[in-house]
C-alpha cells in the first residue's frame, strides 16, 4: 500500500496546510465583521446626535411660536429672549427625557445616558433638578440655539458581544433654526414704537391734503367720518409697507369698501390729489427783497434831502453874512455853490424815488409772472393790485403808485424852487437875493421835513379781530380794532409814509410765512403720502370671498404673498374704528357752529384776507389693535392647524406654518390739529 | 488478475481518492471570504447612506418645494393662490421624512381613512420622489434598496388606526435583502397630543392604551446587490 501511505501523508499535508491558511482567514472575516460593527455603532452615535439637534429644534420651534404669538406679553427683546430659552428648555427636557427609553427600545445596543443633580447616570426623565439649557442668539435674521445637556451626559453604543463600547460625550451642541424672528421681532419693534406716530402724521397729512383742495380749489372743504376711516386704513397700510415690505392689503381694502362703499372710490381721490402749495412755500424773500431795495431806494431819497437840507443853511447862512450894500457878487459865491450842491442832491433824491417805484413795478411784475402757475402767487397779485379786504380801503399798489406820484411831485416842486432861487443868485442882485433867500428856505425846509418826517395815518378803518391760530387768547369773541390808511391819495405821498407803507407790506408777508410755518405741513412732510404703486394694485383685488372668515387663523396657513420680494414678510391687523371726530376749533366755528364759513385774519397792508379753520380731528379705536407678520419666505415649522369643521367636527391638519410674530397693542387714541390757511374764502361742510 | 493486482488497483484508487480529497480542501481554501467582504461593504454603504440621508439637505438634490392642496376643500379666494408653496430645501431629508410622516398620518376608522383633507399630500410624493433620487444617486447602480418610514402603530382595530407608513424603493427585480438598517428618529409631537385630537374630532378614548411618550418614526434601509 505504499500509494495509500503517501496519499495519507499528502491530505495530512494538505490539513495541515488548509488549517494553517483558514486561520488568518478567519482571522480577517472576524475582522471584517467587527470593523462593520464598529462603523454601525458610530453610524448610530451620530444618528443620535442628529436627533438630539432635531429634538432641539423643535423645542425652539415651539418656544419661538409661543412668544411671538404673543409678544406684547413680554416687557422687552431679552424678556422674550428669556421666555423662549425657558420655554424651549421645558420642552426639550420633556422629550429629551423620554429619548433614552425610546432608543433602548429601538436598538438594545445604543443608550442615551444623563446625569442628575447628584451625577448619577439614570436611563429615564427626572431631569427636573439638573434641566437643559436653550440660549439662543441671532444669527443674521436667524436663530441659532447652543444647548447645554447635564455635563457628562454621553451616547453609548457597543456591539453585540461588548467587544467594542464607545462613549461619545454629548452635553454641547449648537442648533440652526430656521426661522427668521429676530427679523420679525426688529420690525416689529419698529412698527410698534414709531409706527403709530408715522401712521398720524400721514393720516394728518392725506386729510390736509383733501381739505387743502376743497379750499383752494372752490369745492369747499367737506369733512366726513367714513373718508377720515378710509384715510386712516390707507395710512396704516402705508405704514405696515413702509415697515413691513408689505401689508394687511386684504383688511386695507374690506376697510375701504366699509368705509366708502368701493375702495376705488377713496383711491381715486387720494391718487389724484392736487400738489398742495403751502403758503410757506411763497418766495417771500424774494418779495422782500424787491421791498428791501425799494425801501433802500427811499432811505437814500431821504439823505440827499438831508444833504439838501444842509446845503440850503450853509446857502442861507451865506447869504445873511452878506451887507445889505455890498455889490461884490464874489461875497455870494458860496452860496450859490451850496445851491447848486442842493439842487444837485434834489435832482438824485427824485431819481431814487423813481427808483423805488419801479422796484415795486418789478415786485408786481414778478407776482403776476409767478400767478400763471401758482394758485397762492395769483391771489396775492389779486391782492395787490385790487381792492380785495374792503373797498374803502386802497390797495398796496395804488398806495404805493400815489405815494410816489405824489413825492415824486413835492420833490420835482422842491427843485424847481431851488432852481429859481439859484437864477437869482446867479444874476447878482445882492439885495433881491437877500430878500428872497428866507422866505425861499422857509418854505424849501417846510417840504423837505414833510417828505421826511414820519406820518400821521390820514384816517382809520375799523374792523373785526379774531385770535389767530397758535394765540394762547383762546376766547373766540372778536375784538374791535382799526387799521391806519397812510396814503389816501397824491396829495399824501411822501418819503416817509411810502416807507412805512412799504415796511408794513413786509411785515404783512412775514406773518403770513410764520404762520404757515406754524401750521401747515411741510413740503416734505406732503411728498411722503402718495400710495404705493404696489400696494394700490392689491387694494384692488375682490376680496368678498374674505367676508365672516378668521383671517388670521387663515394667514398662519396661507400667509398673503407680500408686496415686495424683500424682505419676504406677510401682514396681518386688526383693528376697529369705533368714532372718528371733528371738533371745530377756530373762533368762527365756535361761534357760528360746525359749518360757519372760515375765521378771517386781516393782512391789510398786501390787501390779503388769510381765512383759517382749525379742527381737532380723533380717531378711537374699538379694541386693542393686533399687528401680526409672518415670515412668508420660511414656512418651516411643522404646526396643527383647525382647518375648518366639518359635520361639527373640526379637521385638525398637521401642516408647515411660518414663524407669526403678534402684538396686541394697548388701545389709544389718533388725533391731529388741522389747520387750513388759504387766501380765498371757502364753504365748509362736515358729514 | 491475480490478488497482487487488485492490491495494486486499490492502493491507486485510494491514493486518487485521497489526492482528490487533498485537492478539494486546497480549492475550498481561499486568501479571504468574499461574501463575509461583500457583507461588509453593503454594511459600510447602508451606514453612509443614512449618514448622508440624516446630513444632506433638499437643496443639495435640487430642493424641495411643495403645494398645500386644497382640491377636497373650498377655499375660493384666488388672491391667496401664490400662499400655497412651502420651500423647505434647507431641511435634511431625514427631517423631511419626519415631518411628513407628521403631516400625513393616516388615521382610519373601521378600515376607512377618515382624514378627509389631505392638504400636505404632495409633501409625501415630493419628499417620496427626491429620496429616490438621493438613494439613486447614492447607490451608483450598485445596490437595489427598500427605504421604509413608519410609525409604530396605534391600533385599536377594528376600531381605530392611527399610522404612517411611507416606501422608496428601487425599480429592480427584488432579492435576497443582503442588509438592513433600522434607526429611529424622534417625531416632535408626543402621541398625547396627537391622540388628544383623534379623541377630540372621532370622539374615541385612547386612554387604554399604554402610549410612548413620544412618537418615533422608525426608518429601515434594506439593501441588495445586483
Amino acid at each position: 500500500m505504499p500509494f495509500t501511505a503517501v496519499g495519507v501523508i499528502i491530505v495530512m499535508l494538505v490539513v495541515a496546510m488548509v488549517g494553517r491558511a483558514a486561520l488568518p482567514c478567519h482571522e480577517r472575516s472576524v475582522y471584517s465583521i467587527n470593523g462593520a460593527e464598529s462603523d454601525a455603532v458610530l453610524t448610530s452615535i451620530a444618528v443620535i446626535q442628529n436627533d438630539l439637534m432635531h429634538v432641539a429644534k423643535y423645542a425652539v420651534y415651539k418656544a419661538l411660536w409661543d412668544v411671538s404669538k404673543h409678544a406684547e406679553d413680554y416687557a422687552d427683546a431679552t424678556a422674550r429672549g428669556r421666555a423662549i430659552e425657558n420655554i424651549a428648555s421645558n420642552y426639550f427636557s420633556e422629550i429629551v427625557g423620554e429619548l433614552p427609553r425610546n432608543y433602548q427600545h429601538s436598538d438594545a445596543r445604543v443608550e442615551l445616558e444623563i446625569p442628575n443633580s447628584a451625577g448619577n447616570f439614570m436611563a429615564l426623565s427626572a431631569l427636573t433638578n439638573n434641566p437643559p439649557r436653550v440660549d439662543i442668539r441671532a444669527e443674521g435674521d436667524f436663530v441659532s440655539a447652543d444647548v447645554k445637556l447635564p455635563k457628562q451626559t454621553r451616547i453609548r453604543a457597543g456591539t453585540w458581544d461588548n467587544s467594542l463600547v464607545v462613549t461619545l460625550p454629548c452635553d454641547n451642541f449648537d442648533v440652526f433654526v430656521d426661522s427668521r424672528y429676530y427679523l420679525l421681532q426688529d420690525r416689529m419693534d419698529e412698527f410698534i414704537g414709531n409706527g403709530f406716530e408715522e401712521i398720524r402724521e400721514t393720516w394728518r397729512n392725506l386729510d390736509y391734503i383733501l381739505a387743502w383742495a376743497g379750499a383752494w380749489l372752490s369745492t369747499g372743504v367737506n369733512l366726513n367720518d367714513a373718508r377720515s376711516r378710509a384715510i386712516f386704513e390707507l395710512a396704516w397700510a402705508g405704514q405696515e409697507l413702509e415697515t413691513f415690505g408689505s401689508a394687511d392689503y386684504i383688511a386695507t381694502a374690506i376697510g375701504l369698501c366699509g368705509a366708502s362703499g368701493s375702495s376705488n372710490d377713496v383711491l381715486s381721490t387720494i391718487s389724484n390729489h392736487p400738489s398742495v402749495i403751502p403758503l410757506r412755500a411763497v418766495d417771500v424773500d424774494a418779495m422782500n427783497g424787491f421791498i428791501d431795495r425799494a425801501i433802500g431806494c427811499l432811505s437814500s431819497a431821504s439823505t440827499d434831502l438831508t444833504a439838501t437840507k444842509r446845503h440850503l443853511v450853509y446857502a442861507k447862512d451865506d447869504i445873511i453874512r452878506v451887507p445889505d450894500n455890498a455889490e461884490n457878487t464874489a461875497l455870494i459865491e458860496n452860496a450859490r455853490i451850496e445851491l447848486e450842491a442842493a439842487v444837485a442832491s434834489i435832482s438824485q433824491s427824485k431819481n431814487c424815488v423813481r427808483d423805488a417805484r419801479q422796484q415795486f413795478n418789478q415786485l408786481v411784475e414778478f407776482i403776476a409772472q409767478a400767478a400763471r402757475s401758482d394758485v397762492v402767487m395769483a391771489a396775492i397779485h389779486d391782492s395787490i393790485t385790487r381792492r380785495t379786504i374792503r373797498s374803502d380801503y386802497p390797495s398796496l399798489q395804488e398806495q404805493v403808485i400815489w405815494g410816489a406820484a405824489g413825492t415824486d411831485n413835492k420833490i420835482s416842486e422842491l427843485e424847481a424852487m431851488a432852481q429859481t432861487q439859484l437864477q437869482i443868485i446867479s444874476a447878482g442882485n445882492i439885495l433881491l437875493i437877500k430878500n428872497s433867500m428866507p422866505s425861499f428856505y422857509d418854505r424849501a425846509e417846510a417840504l423837505i421835513q414833510s417828505l421826511l418826517s414820519e406820518p400821521s395815518p390820514k384816517r382809520s378803518v375799523e374792523f373785526d379781530s379774531y385770535a389767530e391760530p397758535g394765540a394762547s387768547d383762546v376766547g373766540a369773541e372778536p375784538t374791535r380794532n382799526t387799521v391806519p390808511v397812510y396814503i389816501d391819495g397824491e396829495q399824501d405821498g411822501t418819503i416817509g409814509a411810502v416807507k412805512i407803507v412799504l415796511q408794513n407790506t413786509k411785515a404783512n408777508l412775514e406773518k403770513m410765512r410764520t404762520l404757515s410755518e406754524m401750521t401747515e405741513p411741510s413740503s416734505s412732510e406732503l411728498q411722503d403720502v402718495d400710495i404705493d404703486e404696489g400696494l394700490k394694485q392689491k387694494l384692488g383685488a375682490d376680496t368678498r370671498g374674505f367676508l365672516g372668515i378668521d383671517r388670521e387663523r387663515l394667514y398662519e396657513l396661507l400667509p398673503p404673498a407680500p408686496i415686495r420680494d424683500q424682505p419676504g414678510l406677510s401682514v396681518f391687523h386688526n383693528f376697529e374704528i369705533s368714532r372718528v371726530s371733528h371738533e371745530r376749533e377756530d373762533p368762527a366755528g365756535r361761534l357760528f357752529g360746525q359749518n360757519a364759513p372760515p375765521t378771517p385774519i386781516p393782512l391789510w397792508f398786501i390787501g390779503l384776507t388769510l381765512w383759517y379753520a382749525q379742527w381737532e380731528i380723533t380717531l378711537e379705536l374699538a379694541n386693542d389693535p393686533v399687528e401680526e407678520i409672518f415670515d412668508f419666505a420660511n414656512p418651516t415649522l411643522p404646526r396643527s392647524h383647525e382647518l375648518a369643521e366639518v359635520l361639527g367636527n373640526k379637521v385638525v391638519v398637521d401642516v408647515h406654518k411660518p414663524l407669526a410674530y403678534r402684538y396686541e397693542a394697548p388701545n389709544r387714541s389718533f388725533s391731529f390739529k388741522l389747520i387750513i390757511i388759504s387766501l380765498r374764502g371757502f364753504s365748509i361742510a362736515q358729514s | 488478475m491475480d490478488e497482487r493486482g487488485i492490491g495494486y488497483v486499490a492502493d491507486m484508487l485510494v491514493f486518487a481518492l485521497m489526492i482528490s480529497f487533498a485537492s478539494a480542501l486546497l480549492v475550498k481554501v481561499s486568501p479571504a471570504d468574499v461574501r463575509t467582504i461583500d457583507d461588509r461593504y453593503t454594511a459600510n454603504f447602508a451606514d453612509s447612506t443614512l449618514l448622508a440621508l440624516q446630513n444632506a439637505t433638499a437643496n443639495e438634490l435640487g430642493g424641495l418645494r411643495y403645494e398645500l392642496g386644497f382640491s377636497d376643500f373650498t377655499l375660493n379666494l384666488p388672491i391667496l393662490s401664490g400662499s400655497t408653496g412651502r420651500d423647505l430645501g434647507h431641511k435634511t431629508l431625514m427631517q423631511l421624512l419626519v415631518e411628513d410622516a407628521l403631516c400625513n398620518l393616516h388615521i382610519e376608522l373601521a378600515g376607512v381613512d377618515v382624514n378627509f383633507v389631505k392638504i400636505s399630500q404632495d409633501m409625501d410624493a415630493k419628499v417620496r420622489a427626491l429620496l429616490k433620487e438621493a438613494l439613486d444617486r447614492l447607490s451608483g447602480g450598485l445596490f437595489e434598496y427598500r427605504l421604509i418610514a413608519r410609525t409604530k402603530p396605534i391600533d385599536m382595530s377594528p376600531v381605530a388606526k392611527v399610522w404612517f407608513e411611507t416606501k422608496v424603493e428601487s425599480s429592480g427585480e427584488n432579492q435576497q435583502i443582503a442588509f438592513s438598517k433600522t434607526i429611529a428618529m424622534a417625531m416632535p409631537v408626543s402621541w398625547q397630543d396627537l391622540l388628544s385630537r383623534c379623541q377630540e374630532v372621532y370622539h374615541i378614548n385612547f386612554s387604554s392604551l399604554e402610549l410612548e411618550p413620544n412618537v418615533t418614526v422608525e426608518i429601515t434601509l434594506e439593501l441588495w446587490q445586483r
